[in-house]
């Protein structure tokens, strides 16, 4: 059953105060599926969240931060703002505290940096790729997490996806009609 | 032949560009893209760091008529389309949102000049056109709801895509491989088209290992 967007802020504030990394994963997993179907924003965010709060948890390096128990007890509270913003349906007061935690978490991985693309970008990758892989379109998955067609396509092309789904069409019949094409 | 984004990109990341040069001086037709196309590969990633190089060998291509930029008047039929590929699945009740404008446009483009064919290395625009059923078996797996049909508008989706052949930049490789791109190789000229499709698949070209491995033992190293 679908998440409302209250009970998604609760269940993530919940996972990151128990540090339950499988509980943050399945979050992701369902908040992901319910950004394909729905296509929104504010679903899409808490994908985004919770992907990025699974990978803090999981890395010392995150949490072992001088001000990293500040910064957490931050995003708790904002946490705590969404789940109030949503009960009021007040999405433009939700959006901006789903922003200000991603800010919060971008600012962790800043004082810290390790790659040169950052844990949100890596992040908004992850999520367009599987919303692709699912079968949503490259472009809709690329403009629904802000990430680019090509960085887009080059994770793409390091997963399996385009073996998990055969084609109907061969490369065969694709070549023959080709050569038609060029003869 | 209309060239999507995602197969220029594929092709620039891979660096076989040339072969659109190699098969444009030895044939009639052109390679054409839409503006947006443009902007996408072009414009937008010339002041990227890491892409900015793939924008240059495109932004080449174009000024040396390799790549022709087509603008028509498609406003209408990529509303047409987008609208009919994007209320064409449900999930419980929800329209699933499948294609962007960009790929509506390559659609669009097709049907306004009478182009054909495509190339577009993107998987869902292509199971749209050529196995619907398939694409809806695989995001009823993938999303674990159930996903119906609007017939209406898979009947409408058929007859908007009726008659266009999509290929694979894979395949314009392959063809290419064929016509002698490859040579300079001599006797490693065969592994050099396998390793080469590995590399267009690693750049996000939609193939998968199984069809180029059974293509390479059937057709190049028989």
């Amino acid at each position: 059953m679908a998440l409302s967007l209250s009970e998604t802020a609760l269940l993530i504030a919940s996972a990151l105060r128990d540090r339950d990394v499988h509980a943050m994963r399945k979050i992701n997993d369902r908040c992901i599926d319910e950004t394909a179907v729905k296509f929104g924003q504010h679903t899409y965010l808490y994908a985004l969240i919770s992907y990025v709060l699974s990978k803090v948890i999981s890395k010392p390096r995150y949490y072992t931060q001088k001000k990293a128990a500040e910064s957490l007890a931050k995003v708790v509270q904002l946490l705590r703002s969404c789940e109030s913003f949503s009960k009021q349906a007040d999405y433009e007061s939700l959006l901006a505290s789903q922003n200000k935690i991603l800010l919060a978490i971008e600012k962790m991985d800043d004082a810290d940096r390790r790659f040169v693309k950052g844990i949100i970008s890596k992040g908004k990758l992850k999520i367009a790729s599987t919303l692709y892989a699912q079968g949503i379109s490259l472009g809709s998955a690329s403009e629904m997490t802000g990430t680019d067609k090509r960085e887009l396509l080059l994770y793409a092309g390091q997963t399996m996806m385009f073996d998990r789904l055969k084609e109907k069409k061969s490369i065969h019949e694709r070549m023959k009609d080709l050569r038609e094409i060029f003869s | 032949m209309i060239c999507d984004a995602s197969s220029l990109i594929s092709l620039t990341d891979s660096c076989f560009i040339h072969a659109l040069y190699f098969l444009k001086r030895r044939y009639k037709g052109n390679f054409i893209i839409p503006p947006s196309v443009e902007y996408e590969c072009v414009q937008h990633p010339m002041h990227m760091k890491m892409h900015s190089i793939h924008a240059i060998r495109l932004k080449r291509a174009i000024n040396e008529g390799v790549i022709e930029v087509v603008d028509a008047d498609i406003g209408k039929k990529v509303q047409e389309i987008r609208w009919t590929a994007n209320n064409l699945f449900y999930a419980q009740g929800t329209p699933l949102r499948l294609l962007q404008e960009g790929e509506t446009e390559m659609l669009a483009l097709s049907r306004e000049i009478g182009v054909d064919n495509l190339l577009i290395d993107e998987r869902t625009t292509r199971m749209l056109a050529e196995d619907p059923e398939s694409l809806r078996q695989h995001l009823e797996e993938e999303l674990r709801r159930p996903i119906t049909v609007d017939e209406e508008n898979l009947s409408s989706i058929a007859r908007l895509t009726k008659g266009i052949r999509f290929f694979r930049s894979s395949e314009l490789l392959l063809l290419a491989y064929e016509k002698g791109y490859f040579a300079d190789y001599g006797k490693l000229k065969e592994d050099a088209i396998e390793a080469s499709l590995y590399k267009l698949k690693y750049s996000g070209c939609a193939v998968g290992f199984g069809e180029i491995s059974d293509y390479i033992s059937r057709n190049v190293k028989e």
